[in-house]
Formats: structure tokens, sequence, C-alpha cells
């Protein structure tokens, strides 16, 4: 029977329990958010974030809010307000602590307890809003401001990649080729073609050897022009002469010089949502305090270490027991556009994929699932000490401790909902004057849609027009 | 481990009440050296302007332009370029800082920069129109600037894991404006060391 005093303080601690997700307005209001994202809603998705800032700017989960403010301000064309919650959301991350309370706590309960650290592509997006929003309101020496953050950035990734990363590297995803080749477009931008030089060929090796690897993304033909064009810049003939003949393309300098330039970026649907998937494993019980985790569905075997060697400190599992874990997983949703081209000057440029959000995403977590599912299985490791624990001593704390465990169990499904499913560029020469440009979508049923810029271009000067098309196929959310 | 189901829900109970914790907010002395994050900050926006303005006036060429024109110099204060990893960083703080350090020493006499120049010929403007004949000031009686001091922010980030060192270098330069000639060259540098 159990003790009034112990039942109170079950009672209690579940109830509390039940209520924590209560204190997190984004975790109650993020739905009604992603279904406005997924309708093609831009502006009563803003209008959701825009009201309420004290309820949203509150707890652990405060930083989804400034990214997807961040990113919907720049959607309906807010670059300050945008830059400002981007920033916010750049410096949460770079001040993020470890709180080890909320550590323990994960261990405990489940990894949504924690502040939302964010993934390493979400990171490298904030730059790419950042450096967008300063260029649309010309202010090239905080573009290349970012660009120098976004190159620490990346050095902080490669530095994280390298503690943590399990297996054979030559199989998982390390650099990102999209950021250094948005490096390499500042620099162009900033003139300053040596570092735009190196940066663009820091990315064509990267495209040529992860990107086409894994995603089947080549290196775009654009990038090796533009290679071309800064080694020519920066006084490297040798170099120019190496890239033509390398990649079977031709450079006339003199084309460049008198007219005006066009990087057009087409932000196309939405990136993927992280869902919850369950798994049954077999926890088989070893020596030395291992247990081996099996699930023969996804042919899994995994050792956990928990206990000591001393015989006398059991920990209550029996020699096999059956137990459910739950582990994120990414759901794609697909673009309503199919592809676009750009109209302009009598002439029709097709689109390249520069980023691959999509896959990106889906390929970050699969190169660290066995990482999860260590961190998983060391949770459920521990409720289940826990409840056979309390088992030994009363068969109702034991059965209500379980009873929490089970309530408990979330994998976190936390992400940067608004980002694109894919970034594609393509960029175009275009005389001095006026000019009209075209952008022509093609969606699925053959819907064709178009949208027109007008620019007037100064000679030898390089304009940036951004676009994004969020309609999505399926609205999963 | 035998109290682990005591001790999950006690954490979780204390978590949930410092969820729902209020802000705190209280006043402090704006002199009060204030490090949170270890970014560039208004401490060291002052301390710079600070020492490198003494540097600058403590040298020959403030001298050797009183004893040519027998006045004081008269100094813009330019552009003054971020090439840190900050976006945030605001130059017009640290030329605030810069101009009335100058100020402050009496010593030189600081003009209007650029920026703000068009908002007083505005004014001068809607005061041929509205203000009376004998407080109304006169175009043409601008004073030109000597020497205009330019400069950049620089920093240098090198960081592994939580450990961070970011050096920040300030380099101003002293210029006459009619020559080009560069009469004075500063810089300071701030390390920081910031742990996550």
């Amino acid at each position: 029977m159990i003790g009034i005093d112990k039942a109170k303080r079950l009672l209690l601690a579940a109830g509390l329990l039940l209520l924590y997700p209560a204190c997190s307005y984004y975790t109650r209001n993020s739905y009604e958010l992603n279904q406005h994202l997924a309708n093609g809603n831009v502006k009563q998705a803003y209008e959701m974030v825009s009201t309420k800032e004290d309820k949203w700017d509150k707890g652990k989960d405060k930083v989804l809010y400034y990214l997807n403010r961040g990113a919907l301000a720049w959607m309906v064309g807010n670059n300050t307000e945008s830059y400002k919650y981007l920033l916010k959301a750049d410096y949460y991350w770079e001040d993020l602590n470890t709180n080890y309370g909320r550590e323990a706590l994960s261990y405990l309960i489940n990894p949504r307890v924690k502040e939302y650290g964010g993934e390493d592509f979400e990171a490298v997006m904030i730059s790419y809003y950042q450096i967008l929003n300063f260029v649309q309101m010309n202010d090239l020496e905080r573009a290349r401001v970012q660009a120098r953050r976004l190159s620490l950035q990346l050095q902080r990734i490669d530095d994280k990649y390298k503690d943590w990363v399990l297996g054979d590297k030559s199989f998982k995803l390390q650099h990102n080729a999209f950021a250094h080749t948005l490096l390499g477009i500042v620099y162009e931008l900033t003139l300053d073609y040596n570092a735009s030089f190196i940066s663009y060929r820091n990315a064509i090796g990267y495209y040529e050897s992860e990107y086409s690897q894994f995603f089947g993304l080549n290196a775009p033909l654009q990038l090796k022009k533009d290679l071309i064009r800064a080694a020519y810049l920066s006084g490297f003939s040798n170099e120019v002469e190496f890239y033509t003949k390398k990649y079977s393309l031709t450079f006339d300098p003199k084309t460049d010089a008198k007219a005006g330039n066009l990087i057009f970026f087409w932000n196309n649907g939405l990136g993927p949502v992280k869902s919850q998937v369950t798994a049954d494993f077999t926890i088989v019980k070893g020596v030395g305090g291992w247990y081996t985790f099996t699930n023969p569905q996804y042919g899994y075997s995994i050792p956990v270490y928990y206990g000591s060697n001393d015989p006398n400190q059991s920990s209550g599992f029996s020699d096999v027991e059956l137990i459910r874990a739950a582990f994120p997983a990414y759901v794609e949703r697909k673009p309503f556009y199919q592809s676009a081209t750009l109209t302009a000057n009598g002439q029709s440029f097709a689109f390249e994929t520069l980023e691959d959000i999509n896959a990106t995403a889906f390929k970050t977590l699969n190169d660290r699932m066995l990482h999860e599912f260590g961190k998983t299985l060391l949770r459920l490791t521990l409720k289940k000490v826990a409840e056979h624990q309390a088992k030994k001593e009363n068969k109702d704390a034991g059965a209500a401790i379980g009873l929490i465990n089970y309530l408990t169990e979330q994998a976190d499904t936390r992400g940067w909902n608004s980002l694109p499913h894919t970034i594609n560029y393509t960029r175009v020469t275009l005389p001095t004057g006026p000019q009209e440009v075209k952008l022509t979508l093609q969606g699925l049923n053959n819907r064709v849609d178009t949208a027109t810029f007008k620019f007037d271009i100064k000679p030898g000067r390089t304009y940036v027009q951004p676009y994004q098309t969020i309609q999505s196929i399926n609205s999963y959310f | 481990m035998k109290k682990a189901y005591i001790i999950a829900p006690a954490i979780a109970l204390m978590l949930v009440t410092s969820a729902c914790q209020t802000r705190k907010v209280e006043r402090i002395d704006p002199n009060q050296v204030t490090d949170l994050s270890g970014r560039w900050n208004d401490t060291d926006s002052k301390l710079v302007a600070d020492e490198m303005i003494t540097d600058a006036l403590g040298r020959p060429w403030l001298k050797e332009f009183n004893e040519k024109m027998g006045r004081k110099p008269v100094v813009i204060v330019g552009r003054i370029r971020n090439n840190t990893t900050e976006p945030d960083i605001q130059p017009e703080t640290f030329i605030k800082d810069i101009e009335k350090e100058f100020i402050n020493t009496a010593t030189v006499t600081v003009v209007q920069s650029k920026e703000g120049r068009d908002d007083l010929r505005a004014e001068r403007e809607d005061q041929q129109t509205f203000s009376t004949e004998e407080s109304r000031k006169k175009w043409g009686k601008e004073k030109g600037a000597d020497f205009m001091m330019m400069g950049v922010i620089n920093s240098n980030v090198d960081a592994y894991k939580n450990e961070k060192v970011v050096t920040y270098k300030i380099n101003l330069e002293l210029i006459d404006l009619e020559s080009n000639i560069k009469v004075w060259i500063g810089d300071k540098e701030i390390k920081k060391y910031i742990k996550n």
C-alpha cells in the first residue's frame, strides 16, 4: 500500500510534469503557425508572430520565435525587423550555455525540456537571410560583417563535427557548399575578388565531393563561371586558363565590364518538419553494467552502459525487456512549383539549385542518428531503472513512475519551420539602363505564375533580387 | 538511484517554477563596466575613444599646427568602418565618443559630420523665411575642417568549443584635408576571453 505522503508527492509530480509544456507559448501556438505556413498564408503567419510578443519571447523555445519572426518579416519585405530578430537568434545560440540542470532533466524526462540549440544548417540559414537583408538595405559593409560571421560559424561546425562524429567520415556531410558560395557572392559584391575566388573554389570542391555524392547536386555551371571571373579580377591568369580548360568554358572579360549583373535567388517551398517515430527495442542484459538494445526492423544493435561491476548493485532490470523509444524524423513538404525561368533582355535563363535544405536536413539527422539513439536509449534506461527501483519499494509507486515515464516520453521535434525547401539561383548580365525581368513559375497541374521586377542597371554593378514561394503540395504540420 | 523517482519530479518542479519567472529590472550607473555577452559594448567604445584621443592630442601635429596657424585645429570625424563579426556594432556611437573626447579637451574644434550637415542646412534655410532678420544665420559661414579622422574596428576571433578569444583592434588616422598627409596614426587593442 502506498503511503499518503508519497502518493501526494507522486500525484503532484505527475501533474506538474503534464503541466510543464503549458509554460511554452511557442509549443501551444506552433501548430497554428505551421498551418498558416503550409497554406501559403505568409501574411497571416507574420501577423500571428507580430502580436503578443511578450508571450512568444519567453522560455526555452523563444529562439524559434526569433527565427520564424525573422524569416517571416523578410518574406513580407521588412528587412530591418528581420535583421533585428535574426540577430537575436544568432546571439542566442552564440551565448547558449549548457544548462546542466536541464541537460540532466532531458535524460530523465525528454529532450524538449532543454533550450532549442538548433541544427547546423539552421545556423547557416540565419546568415543567408541576414546577408539578403543587408544587401536589400544596400548596406554592403554589414553584409561583409555577416559573411565573416558565417565563416566563423563554418569553422565552429567543423570543430564540433570533429568531436562527435562517429564511424567513417567519408559518409557524413561535413561541409556546406551553399554557405561557401554565399561567402563568394558577398566578397564579390564588396569587391574583394581574391576572397571571392577562394570561397567559390571551396564551394565547387564541396559540391563535387559531398553534395554530388549525397544529394546528386553538382556544382552549378554559374558557379564555375563565377570562379573564372573572380580569378580574372584577382589577376590569376594561370587559374583562368586552368579552369576554362577544366570546365570547357570560354571567358570574355570585356562583356562583363560594359553591363550590370543580376543575381536572382529563388527560395522554393518549405523545408521539412520533424515528426516523432517510435521504435520497439529489446533490451538484453549483458555483463559489467552493459545493456544491448536491439531493433530488428531498423537493424540496430546498440550497447548502452549503465551500472557498475559490483554484483550487489542491481539495476532491477530483468534479463530481457521490451521498451518503446521515441525519435525525431523529418517529413518532407514537397514544393508546389516544380521549375522556374527568368526572362531578361529577350533571353531565358534556367535556375540552378544551390542548396537542397530538405535533403540536407534528412542527411544531417541521419548522420547523427546513432548519436540520437544513444541519447534516447540512455534516457529510457534511466527511466526504466527508476521505475524498477520504485517497484521494489512499492508496487503502486513503481506503476505511477511507469505512467509518468510513458507520458513524458517524447522526441525533440522542434525546428525552424519557415525555411525554404530549396534555394535556386541564376545570374544574368543586363545592359545598362531600365530593364524588366520576368520570373515564370511552373506549378503542378500546368499552373503558370509570373512576377516582374524592374531595375535601373548601372555599368559594372551587381544587383541581388530574392524571391520566395512557399506553396507546398502536402501540408504536414 | 533509489531516490531517482523522487529526484526527477523535484527537478521538474524547480524548472517549472523557474520557467515562469518574471523579469527583473534595476537601474545601474551608466559608467559601471558591464560585460554580459563579451561582445563590443559601450564600455569598449568609451575606453577606446578616451585612450586614443589622449594619445592623438599628445603628438607633435597639434603643437606644430598651433604654432603655424595660431589657432586650434578644426577636426571632423569621418567614417569609422566596422570590420568585425558583429553586425550590430554602431560606429556612430564610437564617433560620438571620439567627438566628445575632442571637445572636452578644448584643444581642437569639432565640426558636424556629413550626415548631420543636411539637417543644419535645412534649418538655416528655414530661418531665411521664418526667423527675424537679427536672429537669422547667414550662409557661407560654416567652418571648414583642417583634419579628418577616419578609422576601422577590426576583430579577430579564435574559438574552439565553448572557449573564445576575441581581439578588437581599432585603427584611427588623422589626415590633413588639404594635403592628404597623415599626421597621426593610432591603434588600440582590446582582448577578451569568453567562456560559455
